[in-house]
This record gives structure tokens, C-alpha cells and sequence, in this order.
């Protein structure tokens, strides 16, 4: 998935040379203008509210067990209905929402900070860094992103933490080859050339005027991983690879449900629903705020 | 052409080594010891020291990683902690139970994604490339092994026409070939969509219609063929999606390929089987590279050398 996305972000997103204030009015602009991103936004923003609100919202506790209500069927009671413990879904599915959230944050976090930091120095010493650092991305895109999880947790073993690691190792090629290209433009332009003659040092000069400059592609790349990454743990978390039980990683409530398809078809139902729409919030906003941000980009 | 295939297959031998390299080191850095697998835990530690010698685990890492690839290019892939029989028995026997699906899904999608596509290219701003639009961004947001149970839901447990689970037979083939293609046809078609679109914008096609070219020939003659290319080099990519997605696919199906077994040694902690089955499907995805590659080359005579 990520691996398409990549490219089309790659063939460079400039920045646009407007003042800072018109620059995000017009991007808000455009943005608005787009239904996608709009309802992208809105999924995210629900998603926000559900994970922050849950112990407000949510009508139980996370494991509020009651096995005279197992396997109960939506209905007044339980809205959608109980799992083969009598724990209310729309509790687990609500609080899920913060597992989710987590791992789409840190997991981000871990793939940018080593993107940026690996795209960077290659970008912006070239030699043998920016081949030792392609030659990482490489391999690491040599594999798919859910075989390679799957392969990094069987060496790390299962579990949250370790999943979250994993999937940032699977995922910080994306951002370093985009940050790498920005770099290599950025490199030559005047105000870099500027910032050199007049003494300023490496450090300063990256941090000072390439950093700023590569913000843009970097919160799309984010954008879209927040969703990628989301999708790749409810996957490891229903294969017993990620959250382990009572968490209720949507993923995992998933896997306890395929035993009760049969009897209670929507223990597995609404957690993929819940799954379905956080992903497609952050799709959607990712690729309008790509278009928004470079519009030549647009029907790619 | 014989030339650039020498090329491509000798570059990807580095590649292999590298791969089982990795593949061989990481899992040296995995917490726990294989020998827990047969002995227990309370057993003396003379035991535990000589099924660590039997297994060869007792020899330097350096000396463990020639004797594991020297097997390698004899095709020995070593022998499974848990059941003795050696790996590539155990992957010549998985490897047509996964390969009928991947490849069942592979044709599905290209079947069902590539018209689409063509329609919606056609027929800018209709029903088909809205349709099209939907499907890949609801495809990329979806979890196919949600997809896979739903489809179980639908036709085996409520509709019973197809069966749950299993394999042989082609009625258990399409449940799993739905589950493991469709997430990826609308974002199939939306790439035909953009490419035949880039395509049908050019100088030769606007000469081609301009001379009174017959509709049909312009469309598979010039339009078609041309912009198929984008296409064969994403399907070298797509194999590798439908290599990862197989794993989860035949583990939601009860399929006993390579993907499920990879899943069990990893629960296991069978480390030559997990060592096999990714090794086994690195090549299947480089190969598959080469290929499209190749086909690549066939199609395009531009890029021949």
C-alpha cells in the first residue's frame, strides 16, 4: 500500500512560495473544497473525540464481564450486543479506538524520526551514507510490510510495544527516501547556498532551513502511515502477534469473534467496521491534503 | 534480451545472500532458545547441551552462518525442530496449496481491475469511475482478513453456498481468492485509469483517429497496449502484496500453505521452517520482479537495450 502512495508523493512536492499566512489560508481553502478530505476529516476527528471521551462514553468498563449475558445480540440492552464474556461491544469497540489511536501515533513517530533523521544525512552529505542508507531502504522494501512485521515480531516476540517498533522499522524507508529527494533539491537552492556563506554550521543549516522546508510531504507521508499503520496492527493483533487479551485491540477482539461467527457474527462484524472507517479517515485526509498541498499532484 | 536476463538474474543472487543473511541474523537476535521447543524447561542442562550440540546451535555464529548457506545452494534448508522432517519437503508440499491462491487472485484482480479501469478512463466522471474511485479508497482502508471472515459470514455460514474453509477443489478457492484480491482491484483500476488517460492525451493517438483509424484499432492498437505498461511493473509489485496477504488469507481459511505454516513456526518457535518459508518467498518475489521485468521488456521495445 505505502509503496504506491510513496511514489506519487516522491516526484516532489515544492513548496509553494507564497507568505506564510496566505500559504495556510489557501491550503485551507482548497482543502475545504475537497469532500474527500472533509469527510476524512471528520472520521479523525471522531475518532479523537472517541478515544480521549471513552471512559465518558462508553456505557461499560473495558472488562465488565457478565456470562449470563454472553453472546447477546444487539438490541436495547447492549447496542451491539456482547461478546462470549457478556462484555458489552460498544465499550471494547470505544476504548479499542485509544489502542488504535496509540499505536498509529508512535508508530508514526518511530518510522519519521528515523526516516528524517537516515533521509536527511543522505540527502544532505550524499557518499557513502546515501548509499548505505539506500541500500537499507531497499532491502527493506524487498519485503512486503505485513510479511516483514510479521517476520520482525516473530525475532522481537509478540506484543504492543514490540509491534509498534516493528512497524515503525517496516515503515521508515517511505519517509527517508521522500525526505532524501527533498533534500537533494533543497540542497541547491540559494538560501542554503546563502546560510553557507555566511558561516553557518551543518547542524544549523539543517535544522534552521532544510527541517522547515520538508514539513509538508512529511505530514502527508504521516497522514497516510497513521492509517497503513492502523491497519497493519489490527492484523498482528488478530494473528495473537500484537495486544494480547482483555486489551480490546480491535484486532483482537476480531480474532476472539472467529470462533462465534456462527452464534454472534457481530463480535466480528462492528470492530472491522470501526477499523474500516479510522483507516479511511486518515486515506482520505492524507490524499487531500497531498493534492491541497501540491494540486499538480491531483488525479495521480 | 538474453543479456539483460543474465544481468537480471545474476544481480538478484546478492540479493538472496543478503536476504538469507538478514533473515539468518535477525533471528540470532530473537529472545529464546529453540531447545525450550524439545526439552523441557526443567531438564538438566547436560540434555539441553546436547540436543544444542545435535542441532548445531553449540558452533560459533560465523561457522552456523556458512554451514546454513552452503546447504542453502545445495537445497538443503534444514530440518524442522518440531516435527524432523526436513523444510524444503515440507515447502514442496505447501508451496501448490499457496500458489493456486496467490495466483487466483492475481487473475481476479487483473480481470476485474483492468476493464474497470478502461471504462472509467473512457468515460470520465461516470458511474464506473466513481465506482472505481470508492472501491480503492474503501480497498486500501479495509482489512482483507475482515473481509475474508465477512465473506465466510455471507456465503458458507448464512448463504451456505460455498464452504468455510479448507482447500482443493475450486469451490474452497474463491472465497480466499475474493478475500485476498478485491481490496486491491479499485486501486488497480484507478492506476489503468490514469495511464490509459496519459495515453489517450498523445500526439499518435490524436494522428491515429486523425488518418479515420477504425474506433477499435485506435482503442487496443494504440491506447491499449501502450498504456498496459504501467501495469506489468505493478503487477511485479502486487506480488509481493499478495505474497504478505496470503499469509493472513490462508490463516482466516484454514489453508495449510506455506503463510500458515510460517504463522505456526513462528508460534512454535521452529526457526528453520520460519527461516525456509521466508527465504521461499523472497525468491518467489524477486522472481516474480524479474518477470514482470522481462515482460516489461517484451512489450516495450524502448526499454530493450
Amino acid at each position: 500500500m505505502a509503496e504506491t502512495k510513496t511514489d506519487s508523493t516522491e516526484n516532489g512536492i515544492k513548496t509553494l512560495e507564497l507568505p506564510e499566512r496566505g500559504k495556510k489560508t489557501s491550503l485551507w481553502r482548497r482543502l475545504r473544497r475537497s469532500p474527500g478530505a472533509m469527510i476524512g476529516l471528520v472520521l479523525i476527528i471522531l475518532l479523537l473525540l472517541t478515544a480521549v471521551l471513552a471512559n465518558r462514553i462508553a456505557p461499560q468498563g473495558i472488562d465488565d464481564q457478565d456470562l449470563r449475558s454472553a453472546l447477546q445480540p444487539p438490541g436495547s440492552a447492549f447496542v451491539l450486543g456482547t461478546d462470549e464474556f457478556g462484555r458489552d461491544m460498544l465499550s471494547r469497540i470505544i476504548y479499542g479506538s485509544r489502542i488504535s489511536l496509540e499505536v498509529g501515533i508512535i508508530t508514526t513517530a518511530v518510522a519519521a524520526l528515523m526516516g528524517i533523521t537516515l533521509g536527511v544525512l543522505a540527502g544532505y552529505y550524499g557518499g557513502w551514507i546515501d548509499y548505505i542508507v539506500q541500500g537499507l531502504v531497499d532491502v527493506s522494501w524487498a519485503f512486503p510490510t505485513v510479511l516483514m512485521a510479521i517476520f520482525l515480531i516473530a525475532v522481537l516476540g509478540p506484543g504492543l510495544v514490540n509491534l509498534m517498533f516493528a512497524v515503525g522499522l517496516v515503515y521508515w524507508g517511505a519517509f527517508a527516501r521522500v525526505v532524501r529527494g527533498q533534500v537533494l533539491t533543497l540542497r541547491e537552492w540559494e538560501f542554503v547556498t546563502a546560510a553557507h556563506a555566511i558561516g553557518a554550521r551543518d547542524l544549523r543549516i539543517i535544522l534552521r532551513h532544510i527541517i522547515p522546508n520538508l514539513l509538508s510531504p512529511v505530514i502527508v507521508m504521516a497522514t497516510l502511515l497513521m492509517g497503513d499503520a492502523i491497519l497493519i496492527e489490527s492484523t498482528l493483533s488478530f494473528l495473537g502477534m500484537g495486544a494480547q487479551p482483555p486489551t480490546p485491540s480491535w484486532g483482537s477482539i476480531l480474532a476472539s469473534g472467529r470462533a462465534y461467527l456462527r452464534l454472534a457474527p457481530w463480535v466480528t462484524t462492528f470492530p472491522g467496521i470501526a477499523i474500516m472507517l479510522t483507516v479511511l479517515g486518515f486515506n482520505l485526509f492524507g490524499d487531500g491534503l497531498r493534492d491541497a498541498l501540491d494540486p499538480r499532484l491531483k488525479d495521480r | 534480451m538474453t543479456a539483460y536476463l543474465v544481468k537480471r538474474l545474476l544481480f538478484a543472487i546478492p540479493v538472496l545472500i543478503a536476504t538469507a543473511l538478514l533473515v539468518f541474523l535477525a533471528l540470532q537476535l530473537s529472545p529464546g532458545d529453540p531447545v525450550d521447543v524439545l526439552v523441557s524447561p526443567i531438564a538438566p542442562e547436560s540434555v539441553r547441551q546436547r540436543v544444542r550440540t545435535e542441532l548445531g546451535l553449540d558452533k560459533p555464529l560465523a561457522v552456523q552462518f556458512f554451514i546454513y548457506m552452503g546447504n542453502l545452494a545445495r537445497g538443503n534448508l534444514g530440518t524442522s525442530i518440531l516435527n524432523k522432517r526436513p523444510v524444503i519437503e515440507l515447502l514442496k508440499e505447501k508451496l501448490p496449496i499457496t500458489a493456486e491462491l496467490g495466483l487466483a487472485a492475481f487473475l481476479l484482480q487483473y480481470i476485474i481491475a483492468v476493464p474497470l479501469g478502461a471504462i472509467a478512463a473512457i468515460n470520465r466522471n461516470s458511474i464506473a469511475d466513481w465506482f472505481s474511485m470508492i472501491l480503492a479508497m474503501i480497498g486500501v482502508s479495509m482489512p482483507d482478513f475482515w473481509l475474508g471472515l465477512i465473506l465466510i459470514l455471507v456465503f458458507a455460514v448464512t448463504l451456505k453456498w460455498l464452504p468455510p474453509t479448507g482447500y482443493g477443489g475450486i469451490d474452497k478457492l474463491i472465497l480466499p481468492a475474493l478475500a485476498l484480491g478485491l481490496p486491491r482491484v479499485g486501486r488497480i483500476a484507478r492506476i489503468t485509469r490514469s495511464s490509459m488517460l496519459e495515453v489517450i492525451g498523445q500526439d499518435y493517438v490524436r494522428t491515429a483517429r486523425a488518418k479515420g483509424l477504425p474506433k477499435h484499432i485506435v482503442m487496443f492498437r494504440h491506447i491499449m497496449r501502450n498504456s498496459l505498461i504501467p501495469i506489468i511493473s505493478l503487477m511485479g509489485l502486487d506480488l509481493g502484496y499478495i505474497i504478505g496477504g496470503s499469509v493472513v488469507i490462508e490463516n482466516v481459511f484454514a489453508r495449510a500453505g506455506i503463510g500458515n505454516m510460517m504463522l505456526q513456526s513462528i508460534y512454535s518457535r521452529d526457526f528453520p521452517v520460519l527461516q525456509g518459508c521466508m527465504f521461499v518467498l523472497a525468491f518467489a518475489i524477486i522472481l516474480g520482479n524479474i518477470f514482470a521485468d522481462l515482460l516489461y521488456a517484451l512489450v516495450d521495445p524502448r526499454i530493450r537495450h
